[in-house]
């Protein structure tokens, strides 16, 4: 009974941990999904459970792809190095990790490169648990010893009751103690920090249509000023960023990459000139997430087709939604969904001000529905994108809704 | 009167085992951190007045810039004086509260320039 109470404050506290940074620890593969030009892959680094080992290090893909990543893997404790290469959908490289503690990932694919922060942790067992279960082993031994050689002396009984009361002792301190921090954990700070501020930038400064350009996210602390640098992943990516022409015909859903301290880059191409509105979801370590948004423009001329957007006919419930009450969006995909970033589907809704944005999560409703249900704050004309990955492709399929009052 | 007597000498010794590791792991001096950068590698002393030993690289300057992330305060950069070879010391205290602590540590030499972070816990002693 105690031990049960034990496991549920234990699971209560572990469920209250906030977000975690880059991690890569045993029982658990970190999942990095990046933008590279030639197509979105998600890295897979699995687990260690004992340093030196060797880290493991695949490449997935909802599109089938043929991009080679070169992979470098760098201690930033001592600064040694280990280099692979991997193909997506292809055998795992095997990297050296010669210790825990914090080491960056370097991958390039062609000329791009990503710098991926990761922490290399170890589990350790608190020397208090070594202590009961030593205790427990004890008792035991000396009862079956005792049973064995037929002799209960007075020394023997003693010894038992004595190391089992211990172990019994700390079982029932066990909540009250420190969890043991894995070997390679960073210092431990009071959760919250401060907000970050972000800047949005292209290079070149103003873009052509239909021409490749680098959309540049630079992350500062709210408070200092300093480059932010402490992304947590979150869903399966350090950074979310939805980018939709003002009218809502061109949308976007990347994954930057991270090429120095506090900088997020991704190359995009856009059919339509005008003016684009960007949004990053990230979530700093030991925070809360939070969205940045800016803005950039494109110029050139508009092309004869006015979009190349599939489109969703969604059930809508109610079917004319009101501003602050939930409504359930159905949509079916075209066959067996598979989960992406972690997820069944995605449902990105911006108002058409383009003040308001959210990105709510599905549900998989029975074998070929998706589910989402949300609460949109104001009447008037939403802009909405459903995302989902199905058949070895990502779909994206957008649709309007009309919030009445 | 033996057994409980010998029972009472097991608890004590018992608490005194956890007494002694829950003090070593609670308090105890602050721990030596290694970092590399892309040019250099350092081992940093955490606690006033920081002293960085350059490991690998010849640095020329050393400057400091502490900053605790969770509470949004920056410390003014401070420079160091070299006190033997690869050994740089802080010209000013940096350290004014316990708690986590990142440091910048931007070091000028013969591979360039180069800014190596570390992150560390600073308890009163």
């Amino acid at each position: 009974m105690i031990r049960l109470f034990a496991v549920a404050f234990l699971l209560l506290l572990s469920m209250a941990l906030p977000a975690r940074a880059h991690v890569v620890e045993a029982g658990a593969d970190l999942r990095v999904t990046q933008s590279f030009a030639a197509g979105e892959v998600t890295l897979v680094v699995a687990g260690v459970s004992r340093v030196p080992a060797s880290l493991r290090v695949s490449a997935q893909a909802v599109h089938p792809t043929s991009l080679r990543l070169e992979l470098e893997l760098r201690s930033l404790t001592d600064g040694s190095r280990s280099t692979g290469s991997v193909s997506v959908g292809q055998s795992a490289a095997a990297l050296r990790a010669g210790h825990v503690g914090p080491h960056e990932l370097r991958v390039r694919a062609g000329d791009e490169v990503s710098l991926i922060p990761l922490r290399v942790l170890v589990p350790t067992s608190a020397p208090w648990t070594m202590l009961m279960d030593g205790a427990f082993l004890v008792a035991g031994l000396l009862v079956v010893g005792g049973v064995l050689a037929g002799r209960m002396s007075r020394l023997v009984v003693g010894g038992a009751s004595a190391a089992a009361s211990l172990a019994v002792a700390v079982m029932l301190l066990a909540p009250y103690l420190p969890a043991a921090q894995p070997e390679g954990a960073a210092p431990v700070a009071d959760p919250g920090r401060p907000y970050a501020q972000g800047r949005f930038s292209t290079s070149p400064a103003l873009p052509a249509t239909g021409a490749e350009f680098t959309l540049i996210l630079r992350l500062t602390d709210g408070a200092t000023g300093r480059p932010l640098d402490d992304l947590a992943v979150h869903h399966e990516a350090p950074a979310h960023l939805v980018v939709t022409s003002e009218g809502g015909a061109v949308f976007r859903h990347v994954h930057p990459l991270r090429t120095g301290p506090g900088v997020l880059a991704v190359r995009l191409r856009v059919p339509h000139p005008g003016r684009y509105l960007a949004y990053a979801e990230i979530e700093r370590q030991d925070s809360g997430g939070q969205l940045l948004s800016g803005a950039f423009e494109v110029s050139g001329a508009a092309p004869p087709d006015a979009s190349s957007q599939e489109t969703a006919t969604p059930r809508v419930t109610p079917a004319a939604p009101a501003a602050g009450s939930p409504a359930t969006i159905e949509i079916s995909p075209e066959g067996p969904i598979k989960p992406w970033l972690g997820m069944p589907g995605h449902l990105i809704v911006r108002s058409g001000d383009g003040v308001h944005l959210a990105h709510v999560h599905g549900t998989a409703a029975g074998a070929s529905a998706l589910r989402f249900t949300l609460t949109l704050p104001e009447p008037g004309r939403y802009l909405a994108w459903a995302q989902y990955a199905v058949e070895g492709r990502l779909v994206t399929r957008s649709f309007t809704l009309e919030v009445r009052r | 009167m033996k057994r409980a007597r010998s029972l009472a000498a097991v608890c004590l010794l018992a608490a005194g085992v956890l007494f002694a590791v829950t003090s070593r792991r609670l308090g105890g001096g602050p721990e030596i951190v290694e970092a590399a950068g892309a040019r250099y590698t350092v081992t940093v002393l955490p606690a006033d007045p920081v002293e960085v030993r350059v490991t690998s690289g010849q640095a020329e300057t050393v400057t400091l810039a502490a900053v605790m992330p969770s509470m949004g305060h920056a410390l003014p950069p401070t420079g160091t004086v070299q006190a033997g070879p690869g050994r740089f010391v802080a010209e000013e205290d940096v350290f004014g509260m316990d708690g986590v602590w990142e440091l910048s540590i931007t070091l000028s030499g013969d591979r360039g320039e180069d800014v190596i972070t570390v992150s560390a816990v600073v308890a009163g002693d």
